[in-house]
């Protein structure tokens, strides 16, 4: 994952919007609106005055609750029936088939982010075209939760420190910018019956706030921002 | 000139030397605190008066969950995650028992803490992180030659877990870059941005050295528990001689610096191991645990040396196997794969060694199965055509199911053509 912030760091803060996504298709087909959410990758850090990433663990549990609440309430929103919050929250142990088709979106996601929202590293195979899939495996997810798509997200949100502050401050003095703390993540939706990845969404920005509830909406409302119909 | 040049080599010296003495004391300060070793000193401190003492860590302690600590064991639960089902994971019951039976012997009331995962990595290591999961590589296990030495990595890692040496890294990590960025901030704006990268390297060689530290401590924390445990404590050093020994026929490896290094060099580690053992010798039987770790790592060992040969570092292989040979464990089977090393390896003359030890294998009477399709094979690139079908119809007598049987057919009726 180290990886995936990586390539979501170095093109994301550079370009002007704060959320780009592809598509194959806007719509999702009418009588097939069962979304299984995975549970949200998110971690919250505060980002020190060297620029070392300090992990919160008490934050990121609250982040965790928030967002996938948030995240139910939007989905409500747009007229899509999630399955049994229970179920699909918190990975079955020893369930080592979900585990790696979860890892396999890890490894597709960051491939997304490398070489799809970074002009110089297209591939030439995809000659443009936004086509990434991970295979009918999927469908073992489809079978266990009864849905037909999967919303997978992933969320990193560092907070400036005093220190950092400081820092920046200083070198604003001296006219060198300094990056204080950022929120990066994406957002991904899978189709179960084919594994293409029919929706990507990525967010990057110098704002935002995922320790209460109700500013975790607003993120939320970016990171589904353009989710097909 | 000359004077100043020799006073310097001198002054040289004499900082190795302090170095070497304090270094030893990182080894023995686990040893002196919990009454193994006497100190030559009087006692310079108690397991209570310093940070991260395991006195402060209860078994079954979880940190605070709004601690650093509980932010970098949330991190490390995510990796953990995938560890659980990762490919390379060896998940053959029998080794795992027994590495958990051995880790549980070293690290008693906190056995249950320590969560052990065998990778398929033919490379001699292991390593700790911060909530407990211990990686450990098939190639360690390839390369103890029994319980004791095992137990000494073990020991060395579980002694990273008690004294919590992760999170005491990662906070000297992070003050030292928060201190870092405005000096150079302060000496950029002073005009001498230069000094500012000197501190930078200085900082990252004194990161390297707090890191060395680090593992000499784990090493004292190694030979303690080995102590306890009821092991031979010189079985420590003798894992170290075995190291040093195939790196220094390995052609491919260069020490890296002093300076850079994280990991104190393992002639330093071998010999002050040994002189500790000498110290923390007592009379009550020892065990090195040779014939309990033979029953369940000569099994897997064929697959450990397949993967060691993928590496395709010959010079280094080359010598591990004769370390191998000189135990003695199984020779039919090192023999094989020291054939093995030759054909892959393709030398001027490799193909008669070879051929020499498929032979040498079959002839100490329990070689691997394919065997006779290894001696037709290099038979074939002889030209010997006669010698290369007897050997692969041999091959296909006794093993008249396998895979590439098809093939091997095929082979013996060109050959007949």
């Amino acid at each position: 994952m180290r990886y995936i912030l990586g390539a979501l760091m170095s093109v994301a803060l550079l370009s002007g919007c704060v959320t780009t996504s592809f598509y194959t298709s806007k719509k999702l087909a009418p009588e097939t609106k069962h979304i299984a959410l995975v549970s949200p990758d998110v971690e919250l850090s505060i980002l020190n005055a060297g620029g070392m990433n300090e992990p919160q663990a008490e934050w990121t549990k609250l982040a965790e609750e928030h967002l996938s609440n948030s995240i139910r309430k939007k989905l409500k929103t747009l007229n899509v029936t999630l399955v049994d919050n229970q179920t699909t929250r918190e990975l079955q142990a020893g369930d080592s088939q979900e585990v790696q088709l979860i890892k396999l979106h890890q490894a597709v996601g960051s491939t997304i982010l490398e070489h799809q929202y970074n002009q110089p590293f297209r591939l030439p195979s995809k000659k443009g075209k936004f086509e990434w899939t991970l295979g009918k495996d999927v469908r073992y997810l489809k079978e266990k939760y009864g849905a037909d798509y999967a919303l997978f997200i992933y969320v990193r949100d560092s907070y400036t420190s005093p220190g950092r502050a400081t820092a920046i401050v200083v070198a604003a003095l001296f006219g060198v910018g300094i990056q204080g703390g950022v929120q990066i993540g994406f957002a991904s939706l899978v189709d179960l019956n084919s594994g293409d990845i029919v929706w990507f969404n990525r967010l990057a920005r110098t704002s935002g706030d995922l320790r209460t509830e109700k500013s975790s909406r607003e993120t939320v409302s970016l990171l589904l921002n353009n989710f097909p119909q | 000139m000359r004077v100043f040049l020799k006073c310097g080599c001198f002054c040289f010296a004499a900082v190795v030397l302090t170095a070497c003495q304090m270094n030893k004391a990182v080894y023995e300060r686990p040893l002196i605190d919990n009454d193994i070793i006497l100190s030559s000193e009087s006692k310079s401190s108690t397991s209570e008066s310093y940070p991260y003492s395991i006195a402060s860590l209860q078994p079954q302690q979880r940190p605070d969950v709004s601690s650093l600590e509980a932010g970098l064991w949330m991190s490390v639960e995510k990796a953990e995650k995938k560890s659980q089902t990762a490919g390379n994971r060896v998940t053959d019951k029998k080794l795992n028992d027994y590495v958990r039976s051995i880790v549980c012997r070293l690290a008693k009331e906190y056995c249950q803490d320590i969560r052990i995962y065998i990778m398929r990595v033919p490379m001699f290591n292991a390593s700790m992180y911060p909530n407990g999961m211990m990686h450990i590589w098939t190639g360690l296990l390839l390369r103890a030659r029994n319980e004791a030495q095992l137990a000494t990595v073990l020991g060395h890692e579980i002694g990273h877990y008690l004294r919590r040496h992760s999170l005491q890294r990662f906070k000297t990590y992070m003050n030292t870059s928060n201190s870092l960025i405005f000096a150079q901030m302060a000496l950029a704006v002073a005009g001498a941005p230069a000094v500012g990268d000197i501190m930078n390297i200085v900082a990252r060689g004194s990161l390297a050295a707090f890191s060395r530290d680090h593992e000499r401590e784990a090493d004292g924390y190694g030979l303690l528990l080995l102590a306890k445990g009821g092991y031979d404590p010189f079985e420590a050093s003798k894992i170290w001689k075995r190291s040093i020994r195939e790196a220094k026929a390995d052609k491919k490896y260069s020490s890296p610096s002093i300076f850079n290094s994280t990991h104190p060099q393992s002639e330093e580690r071998m010999k002050v191991l040994n002189d500790l053992a000498g110290r923390v010798w007592t009379d009550e039987t020892v065990t090195t645990g040779l014939d309990e770790y033979k029953s369940v790592i000569l099994p897997l060992r064929a697959s450990f040396l397949r993967d060691e040969l993928d590496q395709r570092n010959f010079s280094s292989t080359e010598e591990l196997l004769e370390i191998l040979i000189e135990d003695g464990a199984n020779l039919s089977e090192l023999h094989f794969f020291k054939g093995e090393m030759y054909r892959l390896r393709r030398k001027k003359g490799d193909l008669d060694k070879a051929l020499n030890s498929y032979r040498e294998s079959l002839a100490l009477g329990n070689p691997p199965s394919v065997v006779h399709r290894q001696i037709g094979l290099a038979l074939r690139r002889q030209g010997d055509a006669q010698g290369a079908k007897d050997s692969l119809k041999k091959y296909l007598e006794l093993n008249p199911d396998v895979e590439d049987a098809g093939v091997i057919r095929q082979i013996i009726e060109e050959s007949e053509e």
